[in-house]
């Protein structure tokens, strides 16, 4: 009697579609698709972008707080001056070839990544690192360098620019990954990647700000870094003359953000007239974003009429690029200045960039974004005040004009299945440690 | 706090040269009304507020990741300055977790244990609670700790799930590819090998777990019936004269006693566990939610048609480990908003 009651549950529930299981299984490929276009798996490489932290791990890595937490090391201490630091190496990790992850192993990668420090192995599973001088930002400088291949995925091919593989790392400290592996393209377009997780053919992909409708719908979720691309006018670096200078000035107080922010980008991220976010230095909104045509037009009246004109490149693979441009070309001729908007045109005035934000650390970032456009260093410090005031004077003279923070999206289908968020990171890297596949045979 | 505020407040001052300013604030942090009206009245103390203004003064609490700031922005003939302070942000306060309303229905739940790592699985051990981790057995007795420390020879698969077995004074803890036997008194006991030996699913009933996996292989060995070879799964429970395994395709499959398939059930979640009770045996399992989403534990009649024997018992996060323990079971849940893990012992409430 109770057997056929079970027997009817089943014939009213089999023709049901299955519900979603709570639990994460192991097993399938993911395909991914993006932008860059690396030539080389180099974890110290700019463009080596989220690739680097499926492979590679360091020493301490930042939380979303920017505070150093223990990952190839679990502990840490300093002498009272800060010259001599003591790591204690996580046991039991292995490296990608199957070697122990060793403090002798450890050490020429961490001195090729710190000139200017001494780094020695003094156990199996201790080293230390010495200066003459102080290292207060040590931990800092070791959570972006000295990377070491114990990572939760391996790389098994890398096609230049065009592919790259990954299979899961059996032996990974913190868990074999659900993945069995991921395969990513490289070089692929924004439309191109948007219509291929359409269409089922990819997994995960970036999604331009104006496509992020159209990507959210059947059953996908979108996933969202912090904002951490800047998008900049930067001119180059030359001796300026007081009309350019009045150039320069003229344009940055045309630009008409909140316009663009609105319909270009629709309102992902956030205006800007500072290098770093609001999220990152927390007065960002100081630096005033709002135009001043009467104010433009003064100055343009000042520079002869025939120098009243800019060329400005962009590179086509930015997100929005081509329509930023030419608004900003029309908002300039708002105020009298004509701008030629051509593509990576190397003779350019000025060119539409994107800067990605690599490091929670204002002060670091700072001196990363200074480093980016070929400003002058900053001076490293982490008072606020301080820091206002370097990025005050980056500003000043309009090299550089900054436009927009935007946060790195992605389109994910629904197939992916999130373990423990996030995803993505504040800084935009992958934690696919965590994703699965549903409806994966285990 | 009220420091920066009147540190900034006089160094404002001294910038409009102690002239009468007109005064907005905004607040773009974390704080409270009461700290931005706190550090308006600081300023107010210390700028002169009356007509007619010479300067305008913008004040802004703002925050990054480390810190609060205050940023001044003053605009007097034309002219701008912005002046900073900051102070570093404190820990946020954790909340304490929610608390469930008390069941009215089959289940009751009782919190035995709270800890911040992920709890696999707890038992009672006569006036002792038993507290399954990654890494050790902790044994609790009103004010006593001992625990029992689990050697990791390898490292643990993702989403790792254990199981806590006891008897008078032996115990056996099974984590994946590890099995580890051992007794609660005179002291806490454990010996810990490598093993692929089954674990107890119920009694008479033993499954292979993959030692590097979070699921049951397949292979189980029931009595009577013997060894038989199914699908993988995550958790199953005895059914009076049926079985139900709680598999990889998000459905639980049922199972006759002669092992011929009768069928599915869906909407449920993967952690199913049988329970008995005085008025009839239950089975309860968790809804198919996701890991970020809180979750539910519903007891059903499997001599009637699935329908829910009360109302859920609703947890403040996912459940992230079920076990049958006889007389009751046990879950375990993560809060969502502290991250902590809660154990709970679900007692079968009847005649309500």
């Amino acid at each position: 009697m109770r057997l056929s009651s079970w027997l009817l549950i089943a014939v009213l529930s089999a023709t049901a579609r299955g519900g979603a299981a709570t639990r994460p299984r192991y097993g399938g490929t993911l395909r991914v698709e993006m932008r860059a276009a690396p030539a080389a798996l180099d974890p110290a490489a700019a463009d080596a972008g989220p690739l680097r932290s499926l492979v590679y791990e360091t020493l301490v890595r930042l939380d979303d707080a920017g505070v150093p937490q223990p990952c190839l090391a679990l502990s840490w201490q300093h002498d009272a001056a800060v010259r001599r630091w003591q790591f204690n190496l996580r046991p039991a990790v292995k490296l990608h070839d199957g070697a122990p992850l060793t403090a002798a192993a450890v050490a020429p990668s961490l001195q090729a990544a710190l000139p200017a420090a001494t780094v020695a192995a003094t156990g199996d599973t201790t080293l230390t690192i010495r200066a003459n001088h102080p290292l207060p930002g040590l931990l800092l400088d070791l959570a972006h360098n000295g990377w070491l291949d114990t990572g939760p995925f391996r790389s098994t091919a890398f096609e230049p620019a065009r592919r790259a593989a990954f299979a899961a790392n059996e032996d990974y400290w913190g868990g074999r990954p659900f993945l069995d592996a991921i395969e990513v393209q490289l070089g692929r377009g924004l439309r191109d990647q948007l219509a291929d997780l359409e269409l089922g053919k990819a997994d995960v992909v970036e999604i331009a700000p104006a496509d992020l409708r159209r990507a959210s719908g059947g059953g996908r979720e979108i996933w969202s870094s912090a904002d951490i691309n800047l998008i900049a006018l930067a001119f180059a670096p030359a001796p300026g003359s007081g009309d350019a200078s009045r150039l320069r000035e003229a344009l940055a107080l045309s630009i008409d953000r909140a316009a663009m922010h609105t319909v270009l980008l629709q309102r992902q991220g956030e205006v800007s007239a500072a290098l770093l976010p609001q999220w990152i230095s927390g007065y960002a909104f100081a630096f005033p974003t709002t135009p001043d045509l009467p104010r433009a037009r003064a100055l343009l009246s000042a520079v002869p009429p025939a120098a009243r004109t800019l060329t400005l490149a962009y590179d086509p693979s930015l997100r929005a690029a081509r329509s930023l441009a030419e608004r900003i070309a029309v908002n300039a001729r708002d105020a009298g200045l004509a701008v030629q908007v051509s593509v990576q045109n190397p003779r350019a005035d000025v060119r539409l960039m994107e800067i990605r934000l690599a490091s929670l650390d204002p002060a670091q970032a700072l001196g990363e974004v200074a480093a980016a456009l070929d400003l002058q260093a900053p001076e490293a410090s982490a008072a606020p005040a301080a820091l206002y005031e370097s990025e005050r004077q980056l500003l000043d003279g309009f090299r550089v004009i900054p436009l927009f923070q935007l946060p790195v999206l992605y389109g994910a289908a629904s197939r992916v299945r999130v373990y423990a968020p996030p995803p993505v990171t504040r800084l935009g890297d992958w934690r696919f440690d965590n994703l699965w596949l549903s409806g994966t045979a285990p | 706090m009220g420091g920066a505020a009147r540190d900034l407040a006089r160094t404002v001052a001294i910038a409009v040269a102690h002239d009468p300013v007109t005064l907005t604030v905004r607040n773009l942090s974390a704080l409270s009304a009461a700290d931005t009206a706190e550090i308006r009245r600081v300023f107010e103390s210390e700028l002169k507020t009356a007509p007619p203004p010479a300067a305008e003064v913008q004040l802004t609490i703002s925050e990054n990741l480390a810190q609060f700031l205050l940023v001044a922005e003053i605009h007097r003939q034309g002219d701008r300055q912005v002046l900073l302070e900051s102070w570093p942000r404190t820990p946020a306060l954790s909340a304490d977790a929610p608390k469930g309303q008390p069941p009215r229905v089959a289940l009751e739940k009782k919190l035995v244990w709270e800890q911040d790592l992920p709890i696999l699985d707890v038992a009672q051990a006569g006036d002792a609670l038993l507290v399954l981790d990654a890494t050790r057995v902790l044994m609790v007795r009103g004010a006593e700790r001992q625990s029992a420390p689990i050697p990791a020879t390898r490292p643990w698969p993702r989403d790792l799930r254990g199981r806590l077995t006891v008897g008078d004074t032996a115990l056996t803890a099974y984590l994946p590819g590890v099995i580890c036997r051992g007794s609660t008194a005179p002291q806490l006991a454990l010996v810990c090998r490598d093993s692929q030996d089954p674990w107890l699913l119920a009694p008479g009933a033993i499954a292979l777990f993959a030692p590097d996996r979070n699921l049951f292989s397949g292979h189980l060995d029931v009595e009577p019936g013997g060894a038989r070879d199914l699908p993988p799964f995550y958790s199953a429970a005895p059914a009076g004269d049926a079985w139900v395994f709680a598999a990889v395709d998000g459905r639980a499959h049922v199972y006759t006693r002669a092992w011929e398939s009768a069928g599915v059930i869906d909407q449920w979640g993967s952690d199913i566990a049988a329970i008995q009770s005085p008025c009839g045996a239950r089975v309860v399992a968790t809804r198919p939610t996701g890991l970020t989403e809180p979750d539910a534990i519903q007891a059903y009649d499997f001599a009637v048609p699935p329908t829910p024997a009360g109302p859920a018992l609703e947890f403040s996060g996912p459940i992230t480990a079920l076990w049958s323990a006889g007389n009751s079971a046990t879950a375990v849940s993560r809060d969502l908003q502290t991250g902590r893990y809660a154990a709970f012992i679900l007692a079968p409430h009847c005649g309500s």
